[in-house]
Parts: C-alpha cells; structure tokens; sequence
C-alpha cells in the first residue's frame, strides 16, 4: 500500500468545509484518508471514487462519546479517524448521500471555530525579508550578506530558504489565480502542496531567526 | 446556546422534543421526524445529540436505559411544559392569518 503524508492542520484551510471539499477531491484522485496527527494527514493510494467526508467536533469520553459515535453511524457516517475533539467522518458504503451531520445552524456554530487563520508560514517570509532589507541598509550589503547568510558556520541557512519559499508563494499564488473559486478541493490541493514544499525551508529560517534573537540580544564579545 | 433562546424553539429542537413524546433513542428520534414530515425534517446525527446533551442538562428529557453505545431519553414535565408553550405559540401565529 502506497502512502502520501500532506501537513495537516493546514493554517490556510480555513473552515472544515473547505477541509471536506479537499478530502473529496483526494479521494478523486485515488488518495483516501487513513489518519490525522498533529502536524500530517495520511492518505492511501487507491480507486479514485466519489466519497463525502464530514468533520465534527466532539468533547465527550466513555459513553457520550460512543453514543455520539454509533449515532453518527447509524445515520451512514462512518468514522475514519480522530484528533480529539476533531472527528473526520466518511459516508458509509451503504449510503452514499447521508443527511449531513448538522442540520441545524445554531449547534454548528457552537463547535465548529477550530480551523484557525493564521499565515505563520508566510509571516516568517516576510520577517526574513524585512530583516534582510533593514541589515542591507544598516550594515551594508557585504556585512549583512556575511551576518544573515552565512551566519552559522559558514552554512547559507537564510538566504537559500528564501530562494525556495518566494518562487513557491509566487507559484501559488499564480496557480490559484487560474483555478475557479469553486473549484475548492484543488484550489486545497496547490495550497498544501507549496506548503510541503515550504516546509523545511521555514523551518530553518525559524531556526535562523532565534539564532538571530540570541546573536542580537546576547552579543558574543570579540 | 444561551437558555433564553429556548424561550423560542428552532424546527430542530421543536422536532425532537416533539419526538420524545415517547422513550427514544437517538437515531430513534431522526428516522420518527423524517416519517413524521414525510422526510422533509431531516436531522442530523450532530445535531440531535447537542440538542440532547443540552435538554438533559437542563432538565427537559432525561435518560431512561442505557447500554454501552446509547441512551434512551423521554420527556420530563418540564419538556411536556415547554414544548405546549412552544404550541400555543405556532397556534397563535396561525391564527393571527385569518386575521389579516
């Protein structure tokens, strides 16, 4: 069996309905949900089929919870994994249109404001930026050019980040410029395909701007 | 939810009251509402167990037996209460399209 991890929670995914929508167009393309952790979805290459999937959200344990779960069950959800309290629900194979798990606005409204609209990932691109054009203009370029990029051990950690991360948001933000609005699954898709692209160079240049913090708060005395 | 807002009930909340006129259970209540509105009602699983967490937690069902994966719930005399009060009010809004 053939897997695809995709970062999850996405922080540009913003309700669970556009979550579903990208569930949806996985399944489409053959990648069914297996599981959800903290930071990756799971998906197993497959059939691509027509499938509906349903995010909920649940706070009760023992018998609440079952109760909840066998009746979501009965109403043709069935469970494919959770990260409590979110709860990641596909139809049954015996009921292909069930009645969504909310029908009514108001106990919608109450559970569902976990999907979060942070951009942190794009924030750190536009603080390196900053600090860079700020440190170009203090320092001059050669000082800021030897302080930012190739300030630990000699090592580019900031500026090749930057070489991967920009072209990435410019990609995306190109290609969803060409997708239609509703066409939200793959519209999902491209998001968190830059996203995983992006991964590792954001991660290092938040390692570098800590590394900046501590260069900068606690100077190291020649 | 606040407890103000069930001095007027929504159509779900109305429905499952309206449901627990007899001793059931969760799924219970969504299929006796779809046969009772020739499916035009449907609720949903989420739905209907908020609604149900919140009633017995105000004391407008409460649960009767219970197994490892459910409960069944039946009005109390403060759900019988509420949902005539919630009659008398459709009634009156019906009423008041003679007058008009």
């Amino acid at each position: 069996m053939k897997y695809r991890y995709r970062p999850w929670p996405s922080p540009d995914i913003k309700d669970k309905h556009i979550a579903e929508k990208y569930f949806e167009y996985m399944a489409a393309e053959g990648y069914h949900l297996v599981s959800i952790g903290m930071k990756f979805a799971k998906f197993a290459k497959g059939l691509p089929s027509t499938v509906k999937y349903s995010i909920d959200f649940f706070d009760g344990i023992g018998i609440e919870k079952n109760e909840y779960l066998s009746l979501c069950q009965d109403s043709g959800w069935d469970l494919v994994c959770d990260n409590q309290p979110v709860y990641y629900f596909r139809n049954s194979e015996c009921c292909t249109s069930p009645t969504p798990i909310h029908t009514d606005e108001l106990t919608e409204q109450e559970a569902h404001k976990f999907f979060d609209t942070r951009c942190g990932d794009i924030a750190v691109v536009l603080i390196a930026l900053i600090i860079t054009i700020i440190a170009c203009f203090a320092l001059g370029f050669a000082e800021a050019f030897a302080v930012f990029f190739l300030s630990i051990r000699g090592i580019a950690l900031f500026d090749i980040p930057l070489l991967i991360c920009i072209p990435a948001f410019v990609y995306r933000y190109f290609k969803l410029r060409s997708l239609p609005e509703e066409d939200i699954g793959r519209r999902c898709s491209v998001i968190i395909t830059v996203k995983t692209i992006v991964a590792l160079p954001i991660f290092l240049m938040y390692c570098n701007l800590i590394s900046f913090a501590f260069d900068f708060l606690l100077p190291i005395p020649y | 939810m606040s407890k103000k807002k069930l001095e007027t009930l929504s159509e779900a909340m109305y429905y499952t009251l309206l449901a627990l006129k007899k001793e059931r259970h969760g799924y219970d209540i969504i299929k006796s509402v779809a046969e009772i509105t020739d499916g035009n009602i449907m609720l949903g699983a989420g739905t209907v167990y908020s609604l149900l967490d919140r009633f017995e937690r105000e004391g407008l069902i409460k649960s009767t037996i219970q197994d490892s994966r459910r409960k069944n719930y039946i009005l109390t005399q403060q759900g019988v209460l509420i949902l005539q009060k919630e009659y008398h009010r459709l009634q009156l809004q019906l009423l008041a399209w003679d007058k008009f």
